[in-house]
C-alpha cells in the first residue's frame, strides 16, 4: 500500500484502465441502497445513483489514480421528475386530443437536444481523474444540428439515416470534451458506421432466416406426421400448434438479441474509441464480441435463475471487461502531460452558479 | 499515526504524494512542496465503497485520495468520527442479507395489499370521462377486428335489455348500466363488461343459453364486474405490475418482464370472478332467480368447449392451448364455482322462484 503511494514511475506505454471492484462488495451496497428506494417509493434512487457512479468511478484506475464522481443527488432527482414530466406528456398527450398528442411530440423533440447537451455537460463537468474535472463544451447549436439528422432521418427514411446520426452524435460528444486544456477529437467517419450496421443487419437477416426455416420445417413435419397417423387435416393442426410456432420463433429471437447485441456493442465501441484522441495521444479498444457475448449470455441466464439478485455481479463483471479492453496509448510520457494540465480560470464559478445543476439520464 | 495518500490540488493534474495524521480535530498533510492543516470539521470525507479509495475534499477543490482504509478508519475514530448509518449498512454481510429479506417481503406486501387496495381507490375516484374514453376505445378496437353488429331480431334484443334493465342489486333501487348487442363468431359464446359499466353481450351466447335467466345470470356476474370496477382496477394493476417488472428486469429483456407479468395478474382475476359471482347471486336471490341458473350456464359453456375440442380432434397439448383462449381461462376453478352457485339457492324459498 505504502509502495504504491510512494513510487511514481515513468509511464511511456498503453495505460489499460483497471476496475478493481467485487461483486459481493457492490452487493452489499446495491441491496440497501435498493431497500431504501423502495422504502421511499423511488426517491432514495437518486442517491443509490450517486453510490454506484462513485462505487464505479472509483474503482476504475489508470495509471495508478482513479476517476472520482462528483455528482449531487438532488440534481438527479430534479432531472428524474422533469424526465417523468416529460414522458407523462409523450405518453398522454395523444389521449387528450390529436392536436396537443402532435404539440407534445414537437415539445419533446425540441428539447430533446437541449437536454442532451445539458446531461453531457453534468456527466462531464461532476466526472474527475487526479483532481481536474472533465469538460464538454458542445455548444446548444451544435446539439440541434446533430439532432437534426436524427429526427430527419427517422421521419423520411426509417432507420437508414441511423448510422449517420450515430456518427454525428459520437462526433459532437467526443469532439466537445476536454480534460484540463486539451481537447478530445473523433475522427470515425460515417461509412465505417454503416459497415458495422449493415453487417449487423446481414447477420441477424440470416438469423432471422434460419428461425424461420427452422420453424417452418417443424410445423410442416408436425402437419404432416399427423396427417399421417391420426388422419387429420394438417392445416388445423398447424392452426392449432400456433402458439407453439410462435414460441418457438421467440425462442430463436432471443439468442438473436443476444448475438447481434455483442457483435454491434463490440464493433461499435471499438470503432469509436480507436478513432478517439486526447490531443496527441489516442485510444485503444480491443472489445471482443465473442467474449462480449459470453458475459452477456451468462450474465442474463445468472439474473434470470436469481429472479434479479445477480444484478450487481453482472454490472461488475461487464465494467472489468471494459475497463480491461481500453488502453490510453501516450505519445509521449503520460506523467507530464497530465501534470501539466490545469483546471482553466472560472470553471469553479460555473460549478456554483448550478447552470448544470440538473441530470437527465439517456 | 501516519498514513499514505495521493494529494491533488485541483488546479493541475500533478498527483503529490503525502504523510497523513489526524489529530485533535486537525488533519495534517505534508509531502514535498506540499503542507496543509485544515480542521478536520471543514474536510468533507467520503463514505467507505467496498474497497475503492475514500476521498478527503477540501473547499477549495483539492482533495486526498486515502486507500489505506485500516489506518485512515483508525484515525477517524480517534477523533470520534462515526460512520453514518447507510455507511455502516453497506460494509455488513448480515445488513445485505436483511436487507435482500426486506426487499422481498416489502414486494410481496405491496403486491398483496399495497397495489390492490391502490387499484381499488384509484379505480372508485376515476373521473366517469376517463372510463368513458377506456371503453370507447377498447369496443372500438373490439368492433374493428373481432365483432360484428348482432344478428338477433329486434324484438328479442328488446326483451332481453328489459330484462336486463329489470335485474336490481340488493337495496338499489334502479340500474344504472347499459347493454349492447354485437356478435362475435371468432369469440364465441362471451359476455363482457367495460370499464364504465356497459355490458357486451354477444349472439353466440344468447343462442347457446337454454332459458332467459341463464343469460340473465351471466349479465348480473358482469354487473358484479361493473360494481366493484374489476375492468379499471385489472387495468391499474396490470400497468403498475408490468411497469415494476420492466424496471427491475428491463435492462435484461422485455421479453423476461412480460411473462411474470402475466402470471401475477391471474391471482388478482381469480379473486374478481368469485366476487361477481357472489355479487351475481344476491343479485340473483333478490329477483327471484335460482343462482344455480348461473351455474347451468357456466357448465354449458365448459361442455361446449369440450364438445368444440373433440370435433377439432386436437391432442390434449391442443385443448391446452384453446382454454387459453377461452371465455372461462380467466374463470378458473369452473367446478368450484358451480358448485358455490348451486349452494346458493337454498338461500331463495320456493315460493318466491320465478319460472323462466
Amino acid at each position: 500500500m505504502e509502495d504504491f503511494e510512494k513510487t511514481q514511475p515513468i509511464r511511456l506505454g498503453p495505460q489499460t484502465l483497471r476496475f478493481h471492484g467485487s461483486g459481493g462488495e457492490y452487493f452489499r451496497i446495491w441491496i440497501v441502497n435498493l431497500l431504501l428506494s423502495i422504502l421511499t417509493l423511488g426517491i432514495y434512487s437518486a442517491w443509490a445513483k450517486v453510490r454506484r457512479l462513485q462505487y464505479f468511478y472509483r474503482n476504475t484506475e489508470l495509471a495508478g489514480s482513479s476517476f472520482e464522481y462528483h455528482g449531487q443527488a438532488l440534481s438527479i432527482l430534479k432531472g428524474r421528475i422533469v424526465a417523468i414530466c416529460l414522458l407523462l406528456i409523450y405518453q398522454h398527450g395523444f389521449d387528450v386530443s390529436p392536436f396537443v398528442g402532435v404539440l407534445s411530440l414537437l415539445l419533446l423533440g425540441g428539447v430533446l437536444p437541449l437536454l442532451l447537451r445539458n446531461s453531457l455537460r453534468f456527466r462531464l463537468h461532476n466526472s474527475s481523474y487526479r483532481g481536474l474535472r472533465f469538460r464538454f463544451k458542445g455548444t446548444v447549436a451544435g446539439a440541434y444540428e446533430t439532432f437534426l439528422f436524427g429526427y430527419l432521418g427517422s421521419l423520411f427514411t426509417g432507420f437508414l439515416l441511423a448510422p449517420l446520426f450515430h456518427q454525428r452524435l459520437k462526433a459532437y460528444q467526443h469532439g466537445n470534451s476536454w480534460y484540463g486544456q486539451t481537447r478530445f477529437s473523433f475522427s470515425a467517419r460515417v461509412g465505417q458506421f454503416y459497415g458495422i450496421y449493415g453487417k449487423a443487419l446481414l447477420l441477424s437477416l440470416a438469423m432471422l432466416a434460419v428461425g424461420i426455416a427452422l420453424t417452418t420445417a417443424l410445423a410442416g413435419a408436425t402437419g404432416a406426421f399427423a396427417q399421417h397417423h391420426g388422419g387429420q387435416d394438417p392445416k388445423a393442426v398447424i392452426k392449432h400448434l400456433m402458439p407453439f410456432i410462435i414460441g418457438a420463433v421467440l425462442l430463436v429471437y432471443l439468442p438473436l438479441l443476444l448475438v447481434v447485441g455483442p457483435y454491434v456493442n463490440a464493433r461499435l465501441q471499438n470503432l469509436i474509441w480507436n478513432n478517439t484522441r486526447l490531443g496527441e495521444h489516442r485510444f485503444e479498444s480491443r472489445l471482443a464480441a465473442r467474449r462480449l457475448f459470453w458475459i452477456y449470455l451468462s450474465n442474463f441466464l445468472a439474473v434470470v435463475l436469481t429472479l434479479g439478485f445477480f444484478s450487481p455481479w453482472a454490472m461488475v463483471r461487464l465494467a472489468r471487461y471494459h475497463a480491461q479492453c481500453l488502453s490510453l496509448v501516450p505519445a509521449s510520457a503520460l506523467d507530464e502531460f497530465v501534470a501539466d494540465q490545469s483546471q482553466e480560470v472560472g470553471a469553479i464559478g460555473e460549478e456554483a452558479a448550478g447552470v448544470f445543476d440538473i441530470d437527465i439520464a439517456f | 499515526m501516519v498514513f499514505g495518500g495521493a494529494y491533488y490540488d485541483g488546479k493541475t493534474a500533478r498527483r503529490h504524494p503525502v504523510d497523513l495524521s489526524i489529530g485533535q480535530g486537525m488533519l495534517h498533510l505534508s509531502g514535498a512542496g506540499i503542507r496543509r492543516n485544515e480542521p478536520l470539521q471543514r474536510v468533507r470525507i467520503s463514505e467507505r465503497l467496498g474497497n475503492a479509495p475514500r476521498l478527503l475534499s477540501f473547499d477549495d477543490g483539492a482533495y486526498c485520495e486515502v486507500r489505506d482504509h485500516a489506518a485512515l478508519e483508525a484515525a477517524l475514530d480517534g477523533e470520534g468520527h462515526r460512520p453514518g448509518l447507510v455507511d455502516r449498512l453497506q460494509r455488513s454481510w448480515r445488513a445485505a442479507v436483511l436487507a435482500l429479506a426486506a426487499c422481498v417481503l416489502v414486494a410481496a406486501a405491496a403486491y398483496r395489499w399495497g397495489l390492490p387496495f391502490a387499484a381499488e381507490e384509484a379505480a372508485l375516484n376515476m373521473p366517469s370521462g376517463v372510463a368513458r374514453q377506456l371503453s370507447e376505445s377498447t369496443l372500438n378496437a373490439l368492433d374493428r377486428y373481432w365483432l360484428q353488429p348482432s344478428q338477433l331480431p329486434a324484438a328479442r334484443r328488446q326483451a332481453l335489455a328489459a330484462g336486463f334493465a329489470a335485474l336490481r342489486a340488493p337495496g338499489d333501487s334502479a340500474s344504472a348500466a347499459h347493454i349492447e348487442f354485437r356478435s362475435g363468431p371468432r369469440i364465441g359464446p362471451n359476455a363482457f363488461a367495460l370499464p364504465d359499466g356497459r355490458v357486451v353481450l354477444l349472439d353466440q351466447l344468447v343462442a347457446l343459453a337454454a332459458n332467459d335467466q341463464e343469460i340473465e345470470g351471466v349479465l348480473a356476474h358482469e354487473l358484479g364486474h361493473v360494481h366493484y370496477r374489476h375492468g379499471l382496477r385489472m387495468l391499474l394493476q396490470g400497468s403498475a405490475v408490468a411497469l415494476a417488472m420492466s424496471a427491475w428486469f428491463g435492462d435484461v429483456s422485455g421479453l423476461l418482464a412480460g411473462l411474470p407479468t402475466a402470471l401475477l395478474q391471474t391471482r388478482y382475476s381469480r379473486e374478481f370472478e368469485s366476487q361477481a359471482d357472489d355479487y351475481a347471486a344476491d343479485m340473483l336471490l333478490a329477483n327471484g332467480i335460482p343462482p344455480s341458473r348461473l351455474a347451468d350456464m357456466l357448465q354449458r359453456l365448459s361442455q361446449q368447449r369440450r364438445d368444440k375440442d373433440k370435433a377439432g380432434g386436437g391432442s390434449g397439448k391442443v385443448q391446452e392451448q384453446e382454454q387459453e383462449r377461452d371465455y372461462l381461462s380467466s374463470h378458473p376453478a369452473t367446478a368450484a364455482r358451480m358448485q358455490r352457485l348451486r349452494d346458493a339457492d337454498a338461500r331463495l324459498p320456493a315460493a318466491r322462484v320465478n319460472k323462466p
